[in-house]
């Protein structure tokens, strides 16, 4: 028999376990990318003191930017000063790059959101529909188009949509490029392209992400006794189906997430000119800043343990399942 | 009724008259193949890079796509980049295929052992950062290096490859025949090459499609916003070109990569698609 003592003991083990593992991901992961941006990454020396140093001009800087120490000690010095929240400053401009963050990470949200929601909710209704009409003219006909949609690559999808909506030739409704948001207007001026672009470049995946989850759900007993029972679509759907795929939908609307915000603002932010944390990232690659680089890396890998952790916990809370089993 | 491998991918087979469009997509994917060689070989496209007077010219015998605004002839561009583009794709493919393979049977045949848990733990720590920020901090990395590109892509496609080859072969190795060869005395070396990793084998075949695919969407999208190989043209240097002059009305290089690249990667697509379906052991049509 179990007492409560032995209840908290293995919840506190299972709890360190996870955190263990988290920790072991984080370190892995900043681990790997410390050693690829300033072991291999180019010599940033010159940087500081101009090309017509001295060898002992030069030495002297290296030594003072610690750059003749062990690459362990500057990693492990790094993360010391990021667990202080001490996210140093851009070797560019030399901008505390918490500012930076502040700055941009807003706007990439405003822009990355909206697309973001319009692409998983379309994905589900389209999804919804093949699912149900399994096998008919419909599905064919949205399998087709999310098939068309995950051959068109981003890039054409954006250039597409800008002759069309923003230059003189097609409608120029939007401005081509830039961001310049004071109001609401000028967000839905700004952000519609992108939106679209995103939307078109995720709906495709989405659509039969859902749709193969939807099918398999939808090919249980329980969605049969419903339907002997008279249950309509709307019900048998948005009652009894979209709950029980919950957790994989979740699974995969937070997974993408990360890449999405730093990967999608990459190339959108790029191209239309909108400086988020993308365009941070693009620039601090173009200009050699690995202070600004590092602290991407290791910000989005730290995000992305989070929701991994936090996932599972969500789990316990959507389905009694898991927590019946997990949890003495 | 059993098939051999030539018989189901023979072309008197039922299955492709069933799948036309997969037919269809073999056939555009030889052409590729075909362009591949062509340049290869130094047939076409070694004038990529002649600059000429004629900015935006239109469609001509000299240049049968027009040129782009510095008076390069797109036609010759058109082919350099599909087969850089192949080219990326090919050694990531490759590289992702067998350390992908490797890896995944390593880790498969003895699950839970140390070398599966090390392997699964940096599959793990690779998933951690998101494709394009690894592929963009590699790019930063090896600024100087040639391949630095494919490295990245290989890097970042690999641990869904081992994910699936370790799945595949723990399906497998629970199964009798399996368990009969080992009784036999059949060493694991001989089991795994001669029975799990061929088992795999359409499993393998459609990954490497999916990968393929992948390194052509990463090669274009890196190189679109210019952080992709700087020696070689390809279709992303090509579309960011284009960005600017379709704005005034230049569609000629915009068409050229872009109807390329999508009418491959379109092919490839439904290729996966029909591979997928026909092994299926679930849709399996007698």
């Amino acid at each position: 028999m179990r007492t409560g003592y032995d209840q908290v003991v293995s919840i506190a083990k299972k709890l360190l376990w996870q955190l263990a593992k988290s920790c072991g991901l984080f370190f892995g992961a900043t681990l790997l990318c410390f050693i690829l941006i300033v072991k291999f990454g180019p010599d940033l020396v010159f940087n500081h003191i101009g090309r017509n140093a001295t060898p002992e001009e030069i030495e002297s800087k290296r030594h003072e930017l610690g750059y003749d120490r062990p690459i362990l000690e500057r990693y492990a010095k790094f993360l010391w000063r990021l667990g202080r929240g001490d996210l140093g400053h851009s070797d560019d401009n030399g901008e505390p790059i918490a500012q930076i963050l502040k700055r941009s990470l807003p706007v990439s949200l405003f822009l990355i959101v909206p697309g973001f929601v319009l692409g998983n909710l379309v994905g589900m209704l389209f999804a919804m529909f093949a699912a149900w009409f399994h096998g008919r003219a419909v599905d064919h006909g949205l399998m087709v188009l999310a098939v068309l949609g995950m051959s068109i690559s981003f890039p054409v999808t954006i250039i597409i949509l800008q002759w069309l909506l923003s230059s003189g030739q097609g409608l120029g409704w939007f401005p081509v490029h830039g961001w310049d948001v004071v109001d609401l207007s000028d967000y839905i001026n700004y952000v519609t392209v992108p939106t679209l672009a995103l939307f078109i470049a995720s709906f495709g995946y989405n659509t039969r992400f859902f749709r193969a989850l939807l099918l398999e759900e939808l090919s249980k007993d329980y969605v049969t006794t419903a339907r002997a029972y008279g249950a309509g679509a709307i019900v048998i759907m948005c009652r009894h189906v979209l709950p029980n795929t919950l957790i994989p939908v979740l699974t995969r609307i937070v997974f993408t997430i990360p890449s999405l915000v730093v990967g999608g603002s990459l190339l959108m932010e790029k191209h239309f000119g909108v400086p988020g944390i993308g365009r941070v990232t693009y620039t601090a690659v173009s200009t050699g800043d690995q202070s600004v680089l590092l602290v991407v890396v290791s910000l989005t890998a730290i995000v992305f343990v989070v929701l991994n952790q936090s996932i599972d916990y969500l789990y316990e809370k959507i389905d009694p399942r898991i927590r019946s089993v997990s949890s003495p | 009724m059993k098939h051999s491998v030539s018989q189901q991918f023979s072309l008197r087979n039922r299955f492709w008259r069933y799948h036309p469009l997969a037919l269809l997509s073999i056939l555009i994917l030889l052409v590729y193949l075909l362009i591949v060689l062509a340049v290869a070989l130094g047939w076409q496209g070694e004038e990529w890079s002649v600059i000429t007077e004629d900015s935006w010219a239109e469609s001509s015998s000299i240049h049968p796509w027009g040129t782009n605004m510095v008076g390069q002839d797109i036609f010759a561009r058109a082919m350099i980049s599909t087969h850089n583009s192949f080219t990326v794709g090919f050694w990531v493919t490759l590289g992702t295929l067998l350390l992908g393979t490797l890896l995944g049977v390593f880790a498969g045949v003895r699950p839970g052992s140390l070398v599966d848990s090390s392997v699964m733990w940096w599959a793990a720590v690779l998933d951690v950062i998101p494709l394009y920020l690894l592929a963009i901090t590699i790019a930063y990395a090896f600024k100087e290096y040639a391949g630095g590109l494919e490295v990245a892509l290989i890097l970042a496609f690999w641990s869904s490859t081992v994910r699936l080859v370790r799945a595949e072969v723990m399906r497998l190795n629970a199964l009798d025949f399996i368990a009969a060869a080992r009784m036999a005395g059949v060493n694991e070396w001989t089991i795994a090459y001669r029975h799990l990793i061929p088992n795999a084998a359409p499993l393998l075949l459609i990954q490497s499609a999916i990968v393929f695919v992948g390194a052509l969407k990463a090669e274009v999208l890196l190189s679109f916003i210019g952080l992709g190989s700087e020696i070689h043209v390809s279709w992303g240097m090509m579309l960011a070109e284009s960005s600017q002059e379709v704005m005034i009305g230049e569609f000629n290089n915009f068409l050229a990569a872009s109807l390329l690249l999508s009418t491959l990667v379109l092919s490839l697509n439904i290729l996966v698609d029909t591979l997928q379906t026909r092994f299926n052991p679930r849709n399996v049509r007698h």
